[in-house]
């Protein structure tokens, strides 16, 4: 029995039946919905600080301590926007469109156990109904790029129901292999059947539900139906403020969902030593959203073809014969002993290899060297990233150290060393810098020296020129100004400049320089 | 609890009827094949009151995820939408054979005396299901198997169908 | 007030009859598909009722092959429709009214 009609029992004896029925509910959408939301801004933070990793970069750390407000900050710029509606578009279409995309992942969480009761409802077809829920979505992309009245959002509807259509069969038939050896379809009874992870008995249908649960949720390798560079940003091209907020939410929300499923299916759910059943749901819910979004920093977007090839040529078939050797084994070994998971082990590998054999992408034979090495291969070296430094800094923290001859933007001049031979003046092909000199009781005295750095070319004629060496280029290379005036730089303020000078035309410099890190050569290896 | 289903079956009845008549009576297809979904839905919700938990769910799946997204993709590749759907030449002959099948089927329904029973079936019904179509002699494997071949044939033909030569 | 079965039934018949006008007095192929899934509905209805109220799962499992027909039905109607529909241009059923062309 779930939380659900528990409260609903104890609410029944106080309260009329009406609202005994309606209270709960609506006090569970509430509940569901502010931990789908906390949930959702956790994923959000760590999948973009996580991806950044992935890519050597720091990711967004400006929000709050380590950037923990940063999903905070997105949702008040996207919620402020102003919302648009296109005028050859649907009205109403285009405003529900949202509400129908984001329900049904919402709806799933009814049936996922956070723990042996801790379970909305229980009811005894729990994965059946996510399964059907589930199919709902498409229905909500599809009239958004309807209403939208745009092509890139009606192609970007059409591949969807493609690619949805196509995706959700191997993963309802990699299901059908996890209801086989549970013998129920709920999802209460299926987690307290894996005293063995199903993920080890049913390797291969574990994959096959992953993969295709990606394509489902439209991420990285299978996200056809939004790609930026092709059709700007799919269905919700159209869409801002509030109405497009929903439409991430959504995603995320389904990531959510998808991740709880595999972590029920494959992963036994609430179950493990010490912790919480809870909490070891959420570890696991967290792991495979990592594997989610790992996958997503490494590979490639598939082509069209490539992706419908892929579901209907090789997930398909694989799916249907992995049914029929789990249907096999549970006649052999009803009771599905340990030992069969080495068994299920060498069957999924070998199935993996003999049918990449005899599988075609566009024409070509899919090599084992370059899909499945190449993706490992591919998965390892972002993973390595995680471990390496980034390459971004906390920039105006953090400064990186030019080359030493580099030609910076401000130039260093000794006033001491200098004797205004107006050498610069003269050398300078652009004719910037003004010079004029008195004379004095030794030689002659700079009286106003102004260079308009709004035309420098950074040739470094000028340094060359000088025959006293009183002119240095620097080191600075950072220049923004609201004003062109102000780039005009005069002589007392070289005077007050902090003198960085850099090594060009001056090598003897060199040696007493920090070194290099901004773009700095890669080390050779020794 | 009675109350509460007969409050649910009103609803929904009123939700199905409502959108049904939306189907036949929209310009507009898109919007058509929404309350179309909408009208599925609803059926899905009869089912439940009717405690056919497994067919409720595979009505939504079925229905609304697969033949109302075929119906959608049609609508969309068809491009027949600036037309709308207009009713034919036979539209009065069409809403008297329909009056007609209505009141002949209300005086039916209502004149026989059902032998109902009205207690609450067992609710799971996923297992006795299953044994219903899959048992040894009554069952139904045979007609399930034929099933399972048309359902093949249609695809077959589908493909044969649409693809360009 | 009780709902009983014959309430399902005439609600079933309701629904059959919207879809029958629908389905002999549209002219679009998709909306006159739209409306014989209706009237599968309405007799899937009428088919889960007397199972619910006869104590007998053969409505059921008729219901099952009912919407296995429908999946069947749309596939191969669509196909035709969009195979029509390249062909000529249209989808209007009183204008598709050549046997070969």
């Amino acid at each position: 029995m779930g939380v659900l009609e528990q409260f609903q029992h104890w609410l029944l004896g106080y309260w009329p039946s009406w609202a005994a029925y309606l209270v709960p509910a609506i006090v569970a959408f509430l509940v569901l919905s502010s931990f789908i939301l906390l949930v959702v801004m956790a994923f959000i933070y760590i999948e973009r600080r996580g991806v950044g990793r992935f890519q050597v970069r720091l990711g967004p750390n400006r929000a709050g301590p380590l950037g923990i407000l940063q999903p905070v900050a997105d949702a008040i710029k996207v919620l402020v926007k102003e919302d648009i509606i296109p005028s050859r578009g649907d009205r109403r279409i285009h405003w529900l469109a949202p509400i129908i995309a984001f329900m049904p992942a919402l709806a799933i969480f009814a049936v996922i156990p956070f723990g042996p009761r801790a379970i909305f409802t229980d009811i005894n077809i729990g994965i059946l109904y996510i399964i059907a829920i589930s199919s709902l979505g498409v229905i909500g992309v599809f009239m958004a790029g309807w209403a939208s009245g745009n092509k890139y959002s009606l192609v970007s509807a059409l591949r969807t129901v493609a690619q949805l259509i196509s995706y959700e069969i191997p993963l309802m038939l990699s299901i059908a292999g996890v209801l086989i050896i549970s013998g129920s379809l709920s999802m209460v009874s299926i987690v307290e059947a894996q005293s063995i992870p199903f993920i080890l008995l049913q390797p291969l249908g574990f994959l096959i539900f992953f993969v295709a649960a990606t394509a489902e949720l439209n991420r990285t390798p299978f996200d056809l139906l939004e790609a930026e560079s092709e059709i700007v940003a799919g269905y919700h091209t159209e869409y801002s403020g509030m109405k497009f907020s929903l439409f991430y939410l959504a995603e995320y929300t389904h990531a959510f969902a998808i991740s709880a499923i595999v972590a029920t299916l494959f992963l036994s759910g609430w179950k493990g030593p010490f912790l919480p059943p809870a909490l070891w749901l959420m570890i696991k819910v967290f792991l495979v959203f990592i594997v989610l979004f790992w996958a997503r920093s490494t590979l490639p977007r598939l082509r069209v073809d490539q992706l419908m090839g892929f579901a209907w040529k090789g997930l398909f078939p694989l799916a249907l014969l992995n049914l029929f050797i789990t249907a096999a084994e549970a006649i052999i070994w009803p009771g599905f002993p340990w030992q069969l998971l080495i068994l299920n082990l060498l069957i999924a590998a070998l199935l993996i290899v003999l049918w990449s054999g005899l599988f075609r992408v566009a024409g070509e034979r899919v090599s084992f060297h370059r899909y499945g090495r190449g993706i490992a291969k591919g998965m390892a070296l972002t993973f390595r990233h995680l471990f390496r430094r980034p390459i971004t800094v906390q920039y105006p923290e953090q400064r990186l150290t030019p080359a030493p001859r580099f030609r910076g933007n401000l130039l260093v001049w000794d006033e001491e060393r200098c004797n205004g031979c107006r050498a610069c003046a003269r050398a300078c092909p652009v004719s910037i810098i003004d010079i004029e000199t008195k004379k004095g009781d030794k030689g002659l005295i700079v009286e106003t020296l102004e260079i308009d750095f709004g035309r420098c070319l950074f040739c470094g004629l000028c340094v060359e020129a000088c025959p006293v060496a009183a002119l240095f280029m620097s080191r600075d290379y950072e220049q923004a100004s609201y004003f062109r005036e102000s780039l005009v730089v005069k002589k007392e303020q070289f005077i007050a400049a902090e003198k960085r000078p850099s090594a060009y035309a001056y090598p003897d410099l060199e040696a007493e320089m920090p070194p290099q890190t901004l773009l700095a050569p890669p080390k050779e290896k020794g | 609890m009675e109350t509460g289903i007969a409050i649910s079956f009103w609803i929904l009845a009123a939700v199905m009827v409502a959108s049904a008549l939306a189907v036949v009576w929209l310009r507009d297809i898109f919007r058509a094949a929404l309350f179309l979904v909408l009208c599925f839905f609803s059926v899905a919700g009869v089912f439940v009151i009717l405690g056919a938990d497994f067919l409720a769910a595979a009505q939504v799946l079925i229905y609304v995820g697969a033949i109302a997204v075929l119906i959608i993709f049609a609508i969309m590749l068809t491009r027949e939408t600036q037309r709308g759907s207009p009713s034919g030449r036979f539209r009065f002959i069409a809403f008297l054979v329909g009056l007609l099948f209505l009141v002949t089927v209300t005086l039916v329904v209502v004149s026989t005396d059902w032998h109902a029973i009205t207690e609450i079936p067992a609710e799971p019904t996923t297992s006795s299901l299953a044994q219903a179509l899959f048992s040894g002699e009554s069952g139904f494997v045979l007609p399930f198997e034929i099933a399972a071949v048309l359902l093949l044939a249609a695809i077959i033909g589908a493909i044969v169908l649409v693809r360009e030569r | 007030m009780a709902v009983g079965l014959e309430h399902f039934l005439i609600l079933s018949a309701v629904l059959f009859s919207i879809g029958l006008y629908g389905a002999l007095a549209k002219r679009n192929a998709v909306v006159i598909l739209m409306c014989i899934e209706i009237m599968l509905n309405a007799v899937n209805i009428a088919m889960v009722a007397f199972s619910r109220y006869g104590h007998l799962l053969t409505g059921q499992v008729f219901a099952i092959f009912i919407m296995v027909v429908a999946a069947a039905e749309v596939v191969v109607g669509l196909a035709l429709v969009i195979a029509i529909y390249r062909s000529r241009e249209t989808v209007d059923v009183e204008r598709i009214d050549l046997m070969k062309w």
